[in-house]
């Protein structure tokens, strides 16, 4: 957890997310993105339809490459 | 961030202004100090700066053994015009009395900070809008922010600050003693929501697990969306038929779980209070019981009574009488004692009397003598000095009989006296001291007794024993529904299963069924990504909580090590899992918590933990650290608090706390700026002096 002890959600998050195997690949770009979403929006708690909105954007495009790169 | 300015202006206790702070010259030292008694004004400048970022301040109050909060009000007309006592009192209006009754033009507060290396400078005004305001109604906000000195957009300035600072975490930066005090309260009880949601809070676990909910709601969401698409592709087939079916039924479970679980929830609610009635209500049993003890109390008492008046009655038996006579005998010594020492002086009197005789004797008879010798010749007495001589003699001779004659009288007292004494020894006078005084304490125990026992009995007698029968009743039959609703629930989720698994062969069939769509397929991957990122999450999650938590009990058992007079009595701090925090002592039992400093101390490692395992580097403002923590440790939490310069320290100390002059003195070099906060009368105004450093 660094060097002092100090905690680092983003580096967690992205270290789970390059450690677990995807069901395809997703670069580490939307990796980020994701990470970064999650971060910033840890404090609101009732208005996450925005966080919901913008994840599922990324998702969406990510779902919409796989298919099309499968075709 | 770091708070560079702070102008405050007709808020609180300050009238007009403005009234400033300025910590912009660090030299390299982020270490501040704010000296003044209670209720000049500390307190006030926390608050101005919470009202300057987040537009708000709340006033908080136990009321009813039940923590209420409401926002302070900017004016209430009723308390500040007409003096009257508003309902909610406690809750203090922002604006300044004064201001207020003299028609103010504006309240303002200027904050001026700096984050990551750009400067901001904010200003929020309230402003009446009409010209008596009687209520908020009639009073306005303002706000500008400048970053950098380019302005950033009204809509916008919100947000930015709220991404610089959230005020969700704000509390773990302007630490008033309310928050300590409440903290170190909830710390120690686990399995509080709240102290769990602030602690997650601040670490950033929100980040992982909220998001994580998010993922799986989505995945619910496109996975209904895709059965519904497969069902609408297979219209007429007797699978897709059968699948709206199951899901029917597996919607129903699922609303008939969440129905007994309520009504389950309800019950034990209801049960729990039943409990708490019939705790408190003592039963006819628990009565008798305590009327029982009382009688053995009275009954073991009176054995013991008898005991001693037989003892008593022995002790007078067999040698009372010297008790009696006792002090007739004491009497008797010393009379005995003063004829005794009499005869002594009387005899010492006629023993110098009497070579006072023969020395007139020889007067009276001398006549001279010639040395054959030396031929020396001494001189005799003359016939006058015989006469007188003589005389002498007779009255001596008259005073020795005399005396003589007293000292026969007096007898023998010496002798008298060792037998009196020998019987005045032998008299236990203290054995009896001994059985009066317990006479005296079993009959005050028995008394106390009967009295208690009377009491049991009005009790027993006015006990309403069927109101007690009648709640065990209704207990007994809540648990009875209790039990009911759970066998039917237990029901339901077999249904769920059953339902669920046959939901999955049919999916499976549905999707064999026919050809996929675009937007099927597109779910599916969609589903298929929710599912991992929500399996990462969780993994994430259970790794950051651990670490995060290590993190936090390392660096508080370091910082109570620190603060601690007697660090060697500890061994460390543990927090749980559910963040309760426990104080393991040298010897490896948990420390009772009962000590409301220790608790204190521990609130503000604890404090210190989160905050730095959070990362965020956010001026903190410390206010009376602790009041019942001792003043060594309040010392030694300034040293250590003074000591890091990673970010912002701003102690505020009232003269119960750290003292302005010692503390200078002591910790001079530490600080960048120190001020003292007093109250004017001249003004009606709280001022703020800067004191002159080392």
């Amino acid at each position: 957890m660094g060097e002092n002890n100090i905690t680092d959600t983003k580096n967690i998050i992205l270290e789970w997310l390059n450690k677990e195997k995807a069901p395809f690949e997703i670069d580490s770009d939307s990796k980020e993105l994701i990470a970064d979403l999650c971060v910033e929006w840890q404090y609101e708690k009732q208005n996450r339809e925005k966080f919901e909105k913008e994840i599922d954007k990324i998702i969406s495009e990510l779902a919409k490459k796989q298919l099309e790169s499968s075709v | 961030m770091r708070i560079e300015r702070i102008s405050i202006k007709n808020f609180g206790s300050y009238f007009e202004g403005p009234h400033e702070i300025s910590m912009k010259d660090t030299s390299g030292i982020d270490g501040y100090a704010i000296f003044g008694q209670i209720g000049r004004g500390k307190t006030t400048i926390i608050k101005a700066v919470h009202w300057g970022l987040y537009g708000e301040v709340m006033a908080s109050s136990i009321i009813g053994g039940k923590l209420h909060e409401k926002p302070r009000p900017y004016i209430d007309y009723n308390k500040q015009k007409e003096g009257l006592e508003a309902e909610g009192g406690w809750c203090l209006p922002l604006v300044n009395n004064n201001a207020f009754r003299q028609g103010f033009d504006e309240m303002v507060i200027e904050v001026d900070f700096e984050h990551e290396g750009s400067n901001y400078s904010l200003i929020r005004i309230a402003k009446p809008k009409v010209k008596n305001p009687k209520n908020d109604k009639n009073m306005g906000m303002e706000i500008s922010l400048t970053m950098d000195k380019r302005s950033i957009e009204k809509h916008r300035i919100e947000n930015t600050i709220e991404k610089i600072m959230p005020e969700a975490i704000s509390q773990f930066f302007f630490v008033e003693v309310d928050n300590i005090g409440a903290f170190s309260e909830l710390l120690f009880s686990s399995q509080n929501p709240s102290i769990v949601e602030q602690v997650e809070l601040i670490l950033g676990i929100p980040a992982i697990d909220k998001s994580e909910e998010d993922f799986q709601k989505k995945k619910n969401q496109h996975s209904r969306k895709r059965k519904k698409l497969m069902r609408d592709a297979n219209k007429g087939k007797d699978v897709a038929t059968e699948h709206a079916t199951c899901e029917a039924k597996i919607e129903q479970a699922k609303k008939d779980i969440a129905n007994y679980r309520e009504q389950i929830d309800s019950l034990n609610h209801e049960i729990d209070e039943i409990d708490e009635k019939l705790e408190d209500e003592p039963t006819a049993t628990d009565l008798m019981a305590r009327k029982k003890d009382c009688m053995k109390n009275i009954e073991d008492a009176e054995i013991k009574l008898k005991e001693h008046f037989e003892d008593r009655r022995m002790l007078i038996k067999n040698g009372f009488w010297k008790v009696l006579v006792k002090k007739g005998i004491t009497n008797a010594i010393e009379r005995l004692t003063v004829a005794e020492n009499r005869k002594e002086d009387l005899q010492k009197q006629i023993n110098l009397e009497g070579i006072q005789r023969t020395h007139h004797n020889e007067l009276a008879v001398d006549k001279g003598v010639d040395c054959k010798v030396c031929g020396n010749k001494t001189e005799g007495s003359s016939p006058d000095e015989m006469t007188k001589a003589a005389k002498k003699v007779i009255e001596l001779d008259e005073s020795i009989k005399s005396k003589q004659e007293e000292i026969d009288s007096i007898g023998r007292p010496g002798k008298e006296i060792s037998g009196l004494a020998k019987i005045k020894t032998n008299v236990s006078l203290m054995a009896m001291d001994e059985i009066e005084f317990a006479i005296g304490r079993l009959e005050t125990t028995i008394f106390n007794e009967i009295t208690k026992k009377k009491a049991v009995e009005d009790e027993l007698r006015n006990h309403d024993e069927l109101s007690i029968q009648k709640m065990k009743n209704d207990r007994d039959t809540t648990m009875k529904n209790v039990g009911d609703l759970e066998g039917e629930e237990k029901a339901a989720i077999k249904i769920l299963k059953i339902e669920e698994e046959k939901e999955d062969k049919l999916s499976t069939q549905l999707e064999n069924a026919g050809t996929q769509s675009l937007q099927i397929k597109q779910l599916k991957a969609k589903i298929d990504i929710y599912n991992w990122l929500s399996d990462c999450f969780k993994k994430a999650m259970n790794e950051f909580k651990q670490e995060a938590r290590e993190s936090v009990q390392k660096i508080a058992t370091d910082a109570f090590m620190e603060m601690e007079t007697e660090p060697e009595k500890y061994d460390r701090i543990e927090v749980g899992d559910d963040w309760s925090v426990k104080l393991i002592e040298a010897d490896g039992n948990v420390a009772p918590a009962g000590n409301p400093g220790t608790r204190q101390t521990l609130a503000v490692c604890v404090f210190d933990g989160l905050r730095r395992t959070s990362n965020l580097q956010f001026p903190t403002f410390f206010d009376n650290p602790g009041s019942n923590i001792s003043d060594e440790v309040i010392q030694n939490m300034a040293e250590y608090f003074w000591r890091d310069n990673s970010s912002q320290m701003v102690m505020l100390s009232h003269s119960g706390g750290l003292k302005e002059e010692e503390t200078i003195e002591k910790y001079g070099e530490k600080l960048s700026g120190a001020w003292r906060v007093v109250y004017d009368s001249e003004s009606s105004s709280s001022i703020i002096e800067e004191l002159l450093m080392k």
